[in-house]
C-alpha cells in the first residue's frame, strides 16, 4: 500500500528543495548526457562503419603488378579459397586547373561485369555508369570530398592530363567505397587534401583506353572465403604474378583507409568513452555526497517517524525514493538529450569520416549502463546515507546533533600565524576546523570542475603542439617538391636557381616494408643529408639524433610494434613500386620519437644503398623567402617531373581540418565541463547554505552585519576555491595524461601538454562558478529572517 | 577530550496505573526526559527493566521497540516536531497510517478545535494550533499511552491552558494514560500523581486527591 501521507511528503520534499533537486537532476543528467552521447555516437560510427563493409563487400587483400593481362584474374579465381577476385588498372593522372592550383586524381578502373564486385560504390549523387556509355564519352564517379572541394557537380568536365593529352571526363556524380573512404595519395601525406588529390572512378574498358593500356590490369583485390588460410592464397597470387612484375601486397588491416579510419575511431573511442565517463563518476561522486548531506538535514523529522513508528526500513526507503526521484529523472533527461545529440555529432563525424549514413540504431548496452549507474548511484547514495541516520537512537536522532566540541583547530597551533590574521579570519578558520566534511565535499566539487574543464581543453593544446613540433621543430622546410620519378641528384641545381630559394636540399622518400622476427610494418624511409639543415631527428629522451652513415633509425612506434631495439638487424623490402623490390638486412642505430608520422630515417648514401642506386633522390626540401613564395610554387607547379608540392602552410591547414573531428568533441565537451561545473558549485553553495542557516541566524541576533557574515563566508569560499584549484589543475593535469596515452595512434603521439591559457581559462571558469555560489549565498544571507529560524527547530 | 559519560537516570522505583495522570516534575537535567523516552520505547536502559503489560522494554529489540510505539505510545512534545512539508492532515494521516484501525483523522482534528486548519501547513498555524495538530496526532492511533515532554513548554499562558485542559480532557473521556514532564511546578495541581526527581533520582512521589481542573491553574 503507497502510504499517501508520505508520498505527499515525498512529493512536497521535492518542491520544497527544488534548487538543489534540480541542480543535483542537472548533475546526473549532464554525466549521464555526455557519456550517452559519446557512447552512441561512437556505437552509430562503428555501425555504420561495418555496414557500409559488409555492403561494399570490401577486399581481403591487395596485390599490385606493374601490368598484366585481364585474363589472369581467370587463374587467380582458380586459387582455392578465393571467393572473389576484381582486377583494375589505376594510375595517378594530373587534373588541369587553373594557374598556382595542381591536383591530382587517382583513376580507377571498376569492373562493370556480372560477377561478384569487390569494392562497390556506394553513390551519394548522379548515378552508375551506363553499360554503353561510349556515346557519351569518358565518364567518371569522383569521391565526394573531392567533388565538393573542387566545386563540380554532375554533367561537369573534368579535365585530364594523360600523356601530354588533354582529356576531358564527365562527371555523373560522387561515390565512395570502403577502399576509398579516406582518399590519401601516399602514406607519405597521411593527410587528406580533397582540394588538390581526389578519387575518379571510371568504367574498367574506359580507363584502360584512356591510359592506353587496353586489356591491361596493375591492381588484384580478392575476397576470401571463410577458414581459409590467407597465408597460402598470397603465395599461390604471388606466383602467378610474379612473371607480370609483382609490386607488393598487402591485407585489409594495412589497407590506407581502413587502417586510418580504425585509427581515428580508436582516437574517437577513447576520446568518447574515457572523457564521459570521467564526467560520469563526477557527476556520481556529488550526487552521492550531497544526497548523503542533503538527509542528513532531514534527521529531526527522522527522529518523529521513528517516534511515531515508522519502522527503519519504511523510513530508509522513503528517503531512498527521494535519492531515485533524482536518478531517475538525471537519468532519463540525459539517455534521451544524449541521444538527441548524439545525431548531430553522428552526422558530422560521419561526414567528417566519409561515410555513408545509414539509419542509427540504439545501443541497448549503452542506454542500460547508464540506467544502471544513474539510478543505482541514486538508490546506494540515498540509502547508504539515510541508514546512518535511522540507525541512530530515535530519542538521539530527535535533539539537534550534538554541538562540535569547541576544541582548538590545529592552525591555532602556530601561533606565529594564528596571533597575525583578524579575527574574521579566525571564524573563518575555525569553522572550516570544526566542519571539515563540509569544507572538503565544497574543495572536491571545485576541484572536479576544474579538472573537467582542463581534461576536455587540453586536446586543442595538445594538437597545437603537434603542429609546432611536427611542422616548425622536425621539420624546417617551407616547401617540399617530389618528383613522380626518383632522379638524379643534379637535378637539385634546378631549385637552387628558382628565385626565392634561398636553400635547397634533397630527400630520398622510399616506401619500404620493415620487418623483425616475424613481425612487419609499412613505413616510409627517409634518407637525408648528414647534415640537414631541414629535418631534424628526435631520439627518444628528446636528444638530437645525428644521421648515421651506416644502419638506419627506426620511428618508436614501429619500433615498439616489432619490438626493435638499438643494435637489432632488421629487414628492409623497398616497394617503391618502379623496378624490382630490393631486400637487404640492416642493423637498427637508433630510435626516433616522432609526435606525426612513423618514419624511419637513413643517410641518403644508405637510402640509394638499399635501392641498389647512388645518387637518386625523390624530391627537393627548399627554404623560400616568403617574398617570393606564391612566385616559386607556380615555378615548380610547372616544372616538368615535379609532381607534387607540399608547402608547410597547406601541410598545417591540412592537419588542421582532420584534426577538427577531434575538436568537435572537444568543445561539446568543455560545454558540458562548463554547466556540470555551475551545477556542481550550486548544489555545494545551497547545501552548505542550507545547513548553516541557524549558524548564520545566530550571528546575526548577536549583532553582526549581513556584511561581516558575507566576509567570513568569502573568506572561506577562497579557501574552497584556491584549494580546489591546487588539487583540480593538477588532478586534470593527470587524467589528461591518461587521455592522451589512449587517443594516440601510430601517425600522432598526443602528449599530455597543456598551456598557460588553458590552466588560465580553467582558472577564470572556476573562479567564476565558485563566486556564483558564493553570491547565492549571500543573497540568501540578506533574505534571511532570522528570528523565524531560531524560533523555529526545524 | 572526549566525551563525557553522565549518568541520566540512577535506578528508581516507578508505577503507572492505566488511566491515571501522572505528571514528573524537576528541573533540567533531573532525568525527567530520559525517564520520558525509556518508557516511550525511544531509548533503553542500560540496567533494570522496565514492563510495560508484561513486557520488558529494557529487553526488547528495535523491532519490537518500534512495533511498540506504533501500537501502543503517542508522543507529545515541546516543539511539536510536525513534518515542516505536510499539512494538519497529512501530519495526523502519517500516524494514522500505522495502526490498522486509527480514529478518523479529520474527526479528531475537528474535536480538537482544528476544523478550519485541517489543510494548513505547521508555517501556516499558531503554536497552540501545532501542538493541538501534534496531539491529535499521537492520539489518532489511540493509543494506550500518551507521553508529553513539556507540552506547554513554546507556547504562552492562555494557549498552554487551552492545550493542557485539551490533555485532560483526553485523559478523562478517552481513558488514555497521560504522562506530561515538565519543569513547571504549578501543573502538578492537574494531575493524579505527581513524581518530583532530581539528579536522576525520584525525591517524591505525590498523590493529589483532588486534581485540579486545569483552567484553574496559574502560572
Amino acid at each position: 500500500m503507497v502510504n499517501q501521507a508520505l508520498f505527499h511528503k515525498l512529493m512536497r520534499t521535492i518542491w520544497n528543495t527544488r534548487g538543489q533537486f534540480i541542480s543535483l537532476v542537472l548533475v546526473v543528467s549532464l554525466g549521464i548526457m555526455t557519456f550517452i552521447c559519446m557512447s552512441a555516437t561512437y556505437f552509430n560510427l562503428e555501425n555504420n562503419m561495418a555496414r557500409f563493409y559488409r555492403e561494399c563487400n570490401f577486399a581481403d587483400h591487395y596485390f599490385q603488378v606493374a601490368s598484366a593481362p585481364e585474363q589472369i584474374i581467370d587463374q587467380i579465381a582458380a586459387v582455392p579459397g578465393v571467393a572473389a577476385v576484381n582486377g583494375r588498372l589505376i594510375k595517378d593522372v594530373k587534373v588541369i586547373k587553373g594557374k598556382q592550383e595542381q591536383a591530382t586524381v587517382r583513376i580507377v578502373g571498376y569492373p562493370l561485369t556480372s560477377g561478384t564486385i569487390i569494392n562497390r560504390m556506394y553513390i551519394y549523387e548522379g548515378r552508375m555508369f551506363e553499360d554503353d556509355s561510349q556515346m557519351n564519352g569518358m565518364e567518371t564517379i569522383l569521391d565526394p570530398q573531392f567533388l565538393e572541394a573542387n566545386h563540380l557537380t554532375a554533367g561537369d568536365k573534368l579535365v585530364v592530363a594523360v600523356n601530354g593529352k588533354e582529356v576531358p571526363l564527365t562527371v555523373r556524380g560522387s561515390a565512395t567505397t570502403p577502399e576509398f573512404s579516406y582518399p590519401v595519395k601516399n602514406i607519405t601525406t597521411m593527410l587528406n587534401d580533397p582540394v588538390s588529390f581526389g578519387i575518379a572512378i571510371m568504367p574498367q574498358y574506359q580507363a584502360q583506353k584512356l591510359l592506353n593500356m587496353g586489356g591491361q590490369i596493375n591492381s588484384i583485390i580478392i575476397r576470401i572465403s571463410p577458414g581459409s588460410n590467407e597465408r597460402y592464397i598470397k603465395e599461390e597470387i604471388k606466383t602467378i604474378l610474379k612473371p607480370y612484375g609483382y609490386q607488393g601486397d598487402y591485407p585489409k588491416k594495412d589497407q590506407n583507409s581502413n587502417s586510418f579510419l580504425k585509427d581515428q575511431l580508436r582516437q574517437l573511442r577513447a576520446e568518447t568513452r574515457v572523457i564521459p565517463t570521467i564526467f560520469l563518476l563526477a557527476a556520481i561522486a556529488i550526487q552521492f555526497v550531497m544526497l548523503g548531506r542533503m538527509i542528513k538535514t532531514q534527521r529531526l523529522q527522522i527522529g518523529i517517524m521513528k517516534a511515531l513508528g515508522y519502522k527503519s526500513s519504511q523510513i530508509i526507503w522513503h528517503y531512498t525514493s527521494y535519492a531515485l526521484v533524482i536518478g531517475l529523472t538525471g537519468t532519463l533527461i540525459g539517455i534521451l538529450a544524449g541521444l538527441f545529440l548524439s545525431q548531430f555529432l553522428t552526422d558530422l563525424y560521419l561526414s567528417f569520416y566519409n561515410l555513408p549514413h545509414y539509419a542509427n540504431k540504439i545501443s541497448s548496452e549503452v542506454i542500460f549502463i547508464a540506467l544502471l549507474l544513474g539510478v543505482g548511484v541514486g538508490l546506494l547514495s540515498g540509502w547508504l546515507a539515510a541508514r546512518r541516520i535511522v540507525f541512530i537512537n530515535p530519542s538521539e536522532s530527535m535533539r539537534p546533533e550534538p554541538p562540535i566540541q569547541g576544541r582548538k583547530v590545529f592552525f591555532e597551533d602556530w601561533s606565529a600565524f594564528w596571533s597575525r590574521i583578524n579575527s574574521s579570519w579566525k571564524m573563518s578558520l575555525r569553522g572550516i576546523g570544526r566542519h571539515p566534511t563540509r569544507f572538503w565535499v565544497t574543495v572536491m566539487g571545485v576541484a572536479f570542475a576544474a579538472a573537467l574543464l582542463v581534461v576536455s581543453m587540453f586536446f586543442h593544446d595538445s594538437i597545437g603542439y603537434i603542429e609546432q613540433k611536427a611542422y616548425y621543430t622536425d621539420q624546417k622546410f617551407d616547401m617540399l617538391a617530389s618528383f613522380d620519378t626518383p632522379q638524379d641528384r643534379n637535378s637539385l641545381d634546378l631549385f637552387t636557381s628558382i628565385q626565392g630559394v634561398i636553400m635547397a636540399e634533397p630527400i630520398v622518400e622510399i616506401p619500404i616494408k620493415i620487418g623483425h622476427d616475424q613481425k612487419s610494418s609499412n613505413v616510409i624511409l627517409q634518407g637525408i643529408p648528414s647534415d640537414s639543415r631541414m629535418k631534424t631527428v628526435e631520439g627518444i629522451h628528446g636528444q638530437i639524433l645525428p644521421i648515421p652513415s651506416q644502419g638506419i633509425i627506426v620511428g618508436l612506434k614501429t619500433a615498439e610494434k616489432l619490438g626493435i631495439r638499438v643494435g637489432d638487424p632488421v629487414r628492409i623490402e623497398t616497394e617503391l613500386g618502379i623496378g624490382p623490390n630490393q631486400e637487404s638486412v640492416i642493423p637498427v642505430v637508433g630510435i626516433a620519437r616522432q609526435v606525426a608520422g612513423k618514419n624511419s630515417f637513413a643517410s641518403m648514401e644508405t637510402a640509394n644503398q638499399l635501392l641498389s642506386e647512388h645518387n637518386l633522390i625523390s624530391g627537393v626540401m627548399m627554404k623560400i623567402d616568403p617574398v617570393f613564395s606564391q612566385a616559386a610554387e607556380v615555378e615548380l607547379i610547372e616544372m616538368p617531373g615535379v609532381a607534387d608540392i607540399v608547402s608547410r602552410e597547406k601541410e598545417i591547414n591540412n592537419f588542421n581540418r582532420n584534426m577538427d573531428s577531434l575538436e568537435v568533441a572537444m568543445q561539446v565537451l568543455t560545454l558540458f565541463a562548463i554547466l556540470l561545473g555551475c551545477a556542481i558549485s550550486y548544489n555545494a553553495s545551497v547545501i552548505s547554505f542550507g545547513e548553516r542557516l541557524r549558524e548564520f541566524a545566530t550571528l546575526r541576533v548577536i549583532g553582526m552585519k549581513n556584511s561581516e557574515i558575507a566576509g567570513i563566508l568569502g573568506k572561506e569560499t577562497i579557501l574552497q576555491g584556491g584549494l580546489g584549484l591546487c588539487m583540480g589543475l593538477p588532478l586534470g593535469r593527470l587524467l589528461a595524461g591518461g587521455v592522451a596515452g589512449m587517443v594516440s595512434s601510430e601517425v600522432y603521439e598526443f602528449r599530455a601538454i597543456v598551456y598557460p591559457e588553458t590552466f588560465m581559462t580553467s582558472i577564470i571558469l572556476t573562479i567564476f562558478f565558485v563566486l556564483a555560489g558564493y553570491l547565492i549565498a549571500i543573497r540568501g544571507i540578506s533574505r534571511l529572517n532570522h528570528l523565524e529560524i531560531l524560533k523555529n527547530r526545524d | 577530550m572526549g566525551e563525557v559519560k553522565v549518568q541520566a537516570l540512577f535506578p528508581v522505583n516507578l508505577e503507572i496505573y492505566q488511566g491515571e495522570l501522572l505528571v514528573i516534575l524537576g528541573p533540567s537535567g533531573s532525568g525527567k526526559s530520559t525517564m520520558l523516552n525509556i518508557l516511550g520505547g525511544m531509548d533503553t536502559p542500560d540496567t533494570g527493566c522496565a514492563i510495560f503489560r508484561g513486557l520488558d522494554l529494557a529487553q526488547a529489540n528495535d523491532h519490537i521497540l518500534t512495533e511498540y510505539r506504533r501500537r501502543e505510545v503517542g508522543f507529545v512534545f515541546q516543539f511539536y516536531n510536525l513534518i515542516p512539508d505536510l499539512t494538519a492532515r497529512e501530519n495526523v494521516e502519517l500516524a494514522a497510517n500505522l495502526v490498522e484501525s486509527p480514529l478518523p483523522a479529520e474527526r479528531v482534528l475537528e474535536q480538537f478545535g482544528l476544523g478550519d486548519r485541517i489543510d494548513h501547513f505547521p508555517s501556516q498555524m499558531s503554536g497552540g494550533e501545532q501542538q493541538r495538530v501534534s496531539i491529535a496526532r499521537a492520539l489518532v492511533k489511540n493509543p494506550k499511552l500518551l507521553l508529553c515532554d513539556e507540552p506547554t513548554g513554546a507556547l504562552d499562558f492562555e494557549t498552554g491552558k487551552n492545550v493542557l485542559s485539551l490533555l485532560k480532557m483526553v485523559n478523562q473521556e478517552w481513558d488514555t494514560t497521560v504522562v506530561i514532564v515538565t519543569h513547571n511546578t504549578p501543573l502538578a495541581d492537574m494531575a493524579d500523581r505527581v513524581i518530583k526527581m532530581r539528579s536522576g533520582n525520584i525525591i517524591d512521589i505525590i498523590k493529589n486527591p483532588v486534581p485540579l481542573n486545569p483552567e484553574l491553574i496559574e502560572w
